[in-house]
């Protein structure tokens, strides 16, 4: 009985065991199957990110602005050589395979606040690299390290912009085209032995990366270099704060070229002061001052409130009713509109916006696209600032017309100034023409879109620039801007700075010129600004003496580059 | 059950050995062939590098704000000297 019992019970454990042996042969089988062959996989598999090529920035001419390439790095692990002996021996077997003086190498372990990570050379051959894997020295290492170039250097630093460690773009079209040029990074999977020593490929689970896609720019570095160099020279010789040059081509609102200075290394942007990184044509807009006057006088001829021949008392200098004087204290008697743009009259446009009335000035220079964006393809555009009417003051509809109360950007002067030269039609500024895959195909391309309606009629905008500003350089404030054989046209602006605390900075100026060339079918229009040019030099500070020098020297280059087509 | 004559079992125990080896020769061969491969790969992606390095580095040089800083300027025209023609 006994006996019996025993069996039995020992048959329970035996039939308790199995079934709990069948439960778990069913979990590992069914339930986990997936979980332990992942691990399995894992520890069988290593997976190598194959990183995509970043996309090359070229300008219109197929030079590189930018461009991707990866450099093998070695470097040191400072808290697994915890002895001096240790890193002298190290130091002394990398000389020899660098080619970098031992206590140099000893001097960077040293130093590094970094425990983890010390660079010791970038950059190296295969040979160099084999030699190093093959000392298998401890705490050394080789990186493979994705490096951004920019084969023209400060030329076109605000332009393209610059990356960041991780190879993402944070400025310029970097930044704005990052999703087009970054690509997708692959995937590689390969067998590895127990000591992880890759044995063999998984060819199923390969993952090829996508490289980045090309931009191709409106900008020529020829030209780019044109506006950079002439204002380059200004600025030094002014002692100005900062200077901005632009040159677009006023049927497309193609950029050919944009500078601003100061400017940078974008290969080094990561030392330079913060406030060289602005690129100060987009991000920081102002009061334009007289170069504002040709639009306000195109508005209200094409708006009909007065007329090409009409006569305006300019108040002999100084208009006390408004509070409204002429720069440098000139006494002008009776002005057409034409004259009250070559001689720059602040009173006799004041007079023209009292007739035109604020409705219609507030409504034409929204048509011309003040107060908002351009939709640049840049990144950081300000749109400036046009009170609506509401917000106006008696005095709004007077100082409005020459420049006061009303901030601009750059862009959007130009893109005026590219209406008038037109014969009227708005266009949008653009900096990109294509997007082009590695493969060469066309995924986007900027056509110009061709006259989209006028802001103006074609005769006014023709007046105003063959006319009226082709005399400004002839006759008025741009003489210096003239030229030889071509008819360059324009106006000068003398600006004064508002300061925050209100009020106006009573020293210092922008002097700026605003115009183009020929003056029948312009090929190009071009802007410059050049900020606190140093009065204490006794050279001037207007913008027909400091501007308009500068925009002759750009055209007198870039007009029979255009023309012969070089 | 018959036990293998001498001859047989020394046959089977020289195929097995004989597998034994073959497997582990193709198995090195793999393995060695790989590491080849991936040498001549990592070779050519040093040799791509270096290449486009070299490009770049050409492209530094021949671009327009290089050669403006580094070639003298042309020569004005000298308007005295100019050919009359009859």
């Amino acid at each position: 009985m006994r006996l019996k019992i025993t069996i039995i019970a020992l048959g329970i454990v035996l039939v308790t065991a199995m079934g709990l042996l069948g439960w778990r042969l069913y979990v590992l089988q069914f339930v986990k199957a997936e979980t332990f062959a992942q691990d399995s996989q894992r520890q069988q598999t290593a997976t190598f990110t194959q990183y995509a090529r970043r996309g090359t920035i070229f300008d219109s001419r197929g030079n590189v602005l930018a461009a991707s390439n990866t450099a093998d790095e070695v470097f040191i692990e400072p808290r697994r050589l915890p002895n001096p002996e240790d890193v002298k021996e190290t130091a002394m077997v990398l000389q020899d395979i660098l080619h970098l003086p031992g206590p140099e190498i000893c001097r960077l372990v040293y130093d590094s606040k970094n425990k983890g990570y010390v660079k010791i050379q970038s950059g190296i051959d295969l040979a160099q690299r084999q030699a190093i894997m093959n000392a298998r020295l401890t705490g050394v290492g080789i990186q493979s390290q994705r490096l951004r170039y920019y084969p023209m250097g400060i030329l076109t630093s605000h332009i393209v912009g610059f990356c960041g460690a991780e190879g993402m773009g944070l400025a310029g079209l970097e930044l704005k085209y990052e999703d087009v040029l970054k690509g997708a990074d692959g995937k590689e999977v390969v067998l590895v032995d127990v000591n992880r020593k890759p044995i063999g490929f998984r060819p199923d689970l390969y993952k090829p990366p996508f490289p980045g896609q090309n931009l191709i720019l409106t900008i020529d570095s020829t030209i780019q270099q044109f506006v950079r160099a002439a204002l380059q020279d200004k600025m030094k010789e002014y002692e100005a704060e900062s200077a901005i040059g632009i040159m677009m081509d006023p049927y497309t609102g193609a950029i050919l070229a944009m500078v601003s200075l100061p400017d940078f290394d974008p290969e080094r942007f990561n030392t330079e002061k913060p406030d060289r990184l602005k690129n100060r044509i987009l991000t920081d807009p102002y009061e334009p001052g007289s170069i504002i006057k040709p639009i306000v006088a195109a508005i209200a001829l094409d708006s009909g409130h007065i007329g090409y021949r009409e006569v305006f008392y300019c108040e002999d200098g100084y208009w006390g009713k408004y509070r409204i004087g002429e720069f440098g204290n000139h006494r002008y008697g009776n002005f057409t509109v034409r004259e009250i743009l070559i001689q720059s009259s602040n009173v006799g446009m004041a007079k023209i916006g009292l007739k035109m009335g604020q409705k219609r000035l507030y409504d034409g220079l929204r048509l011309f696209g003040f107060g908002q964006k351009t939709d640049i393809d840049l990144p950081g555009e300000d749109p400036g600032l046009l009170y609506p009417v509401s917000k106006w003051s008696g005095y709004s509809v007077t100082r409005i017309p020459f420049g006061h109360e009303i901030l601009v950007n750059a862009i959007q002067m130009l893109r005026a100034y590219a209406i008038l030269a037109n014969g009227g039609s708005r266009v949008t500024p653009h900096i990109v023409k294509a997007v082009v895959d590695s493969q060469g195909n066309i995924t986007q391309l900027h056509e110009a879109a061709g006259p989209t309606g006028f802001v103006i009629k074609p005769e006014v905008a023709h007046w105003i620039v063959r006319n009226a500003l082709a005399g400004v350089v002839n006759e008025g404030t741009g003489e210096k801007a003239a030229l030889e054989g071509v008819q360059v046209w324009g106006k000068t602006g003398t600006a004064n700075i508002a300061l925050p605390t209100g009020g106006y900075d009573t020293s210092n100026y922008v002097a700026s010129f605003v115009g183009g060339a020929p003056a029948v079918n312009p090929k190009v229009v071009v802007m410059v600004s050049i900020r606190k040019p140093n009065r204490a030099l006794n050279k001037g500070y207007s913008g027909g003496r400091v501007a308009a020098p500068v925009v002759g020297e750009i055209l007198k280059k870039t007009m029979p580059y255009i023309e012969k087509g070089l | 059950m018959t036990m293998p004559t001498r001859p047989r079992l020394v046959f089977i125990i020289f195929f097995l050995t004989g597998t034994l080896i073959f497997t582990i020769l193709l198995r090195t061969t793999s393995s060695r062939v790989y590491n080849q491969y991936c040498y001549a790969r990592a070779e050519q992606n040093v040799l791509l590098q270096d290449l486009r390095s070299q490009q770049l580095r050409l492209e530094s040089l021949i671009n327009p704000r290089y050669m403006f800083e580094h070639l003298p300027p042309p020569p004005e025209p000298d308007k005295s000297k100019t050919k009359k023609t009859r």
